[in-house]
């Protein structure tokens, strides 16, 4: 089933507003940032799924990777303000692995991406395991 | 450990390689079909239709790819796994774009493969509850 961040966050009860959402955004944003190098992707490719996946045009995602950049990442952090928006709820965590799991093989996996995916996945379902 | 419920499709046409990861998967699931290339897999999925299929992508007669397709197409949403060294990358860049999604790097890691089984059984059980509502 095809997945996007705009359908999850449709069904997320907590995110009322622009701030939460763009604090979400943000915290993917970086999650992908880990698996991916963005610079390496085809800038057509990229912006197209971070489009249909992140809910990201160009222009926004180009500000979040200013604050990406200025953002001290903490992957453990960012996966648990994530689990906590989406409301621990397994179905949603699925759908946004799901997200991920594209962005590390879209572009022909390499080992180190789909390792990241991997790292960040089982953050993510340790406990559910 | 939630495989112990879910039957599983082995394809591997090295014997070694299929001899330890036979051995893995049969103390954690519930049942393991075993197939010595695709052409075999292929048959064998039809007659089983297990709830995952694992395969090496390089094997005579028909490769793990090739199965791969065959089975999408029969059933779109069967959770496949393919082990890779990560050196084959238009293999898995056609893989992606067939819907497979799960890699198992090689060589192998006994705690990441279980936790990449794991998470397709997981997957799998979300989709069996979303139906079932």
């Amino acid at each position: 089933m095809e997945t996007n961040l705009k359908k999850i966050s449709d069904l997320i009860n907590n995110q009322k507003n622009i701030e939460d959402e763009k604090k979400f955004k943000l915290a993917s944003a970086s999650l992908v940032c880990t698996i991916v190098d963005i610079n390496q992707l085809p800038p057509k490719k990229y912006c197209k799924l971070f489009q249909d996946n992140l809910n990201l045009p160009q222009n926004e995602f180009e500000l979040i990777q200013r604050e990406l950049n200025n953002d001290a990442l903490n992957i453990e952090d960012k996966v648990s303000y994530i689990k906590n928006e989406l409301n621990n709820n397994m179905y949603q965590i699925m759908e946004f692995l799901k997200i991920l799991n594209k962005f590390a093989i879209v572009n022909g996996c390499t080992q180190k991406s789909y390792r990241e995916f991997e790292l960040i996945r089982d953050k993510f379902l340790r406990e559910f395991y | 450990m939630r495989l112990e419920n879910f039957t599983i499709l082995y394809v591997e046409d090295d014997l070694t390689t299929q001899e330890i990861i036979k051995d893995i998967l049969s103390s954690s699931s519930k049942e393991v079909f075993i197939a010595n290339d695709g052409q075999e897999g292929l048959e064998l999925y039809k007659e089983k239709q297990p709830d995952i299929v694992l395969s090496d992508i390089a094997m005579p007669n028909m490769d793990g790819l090739e199965m791969s397709e065959a089975i999408k197409k029969m059933n779109p949403t069967q959770p496949i796994a393919l082990f890779t060294a990560f050196s084959e990358s238009a293999f898995l860049k056609r893989a992606a774009e067939l819907g497979v999604a799960t890699y198992i790097l090689k060589p192998l890691d006994e705690e990441q493969f279980f936790n990449s089984l794991n998470y397709m059984a997981l997957e799998i059980e979300l989709e069996k509850m979303k139906s079932e509502q």
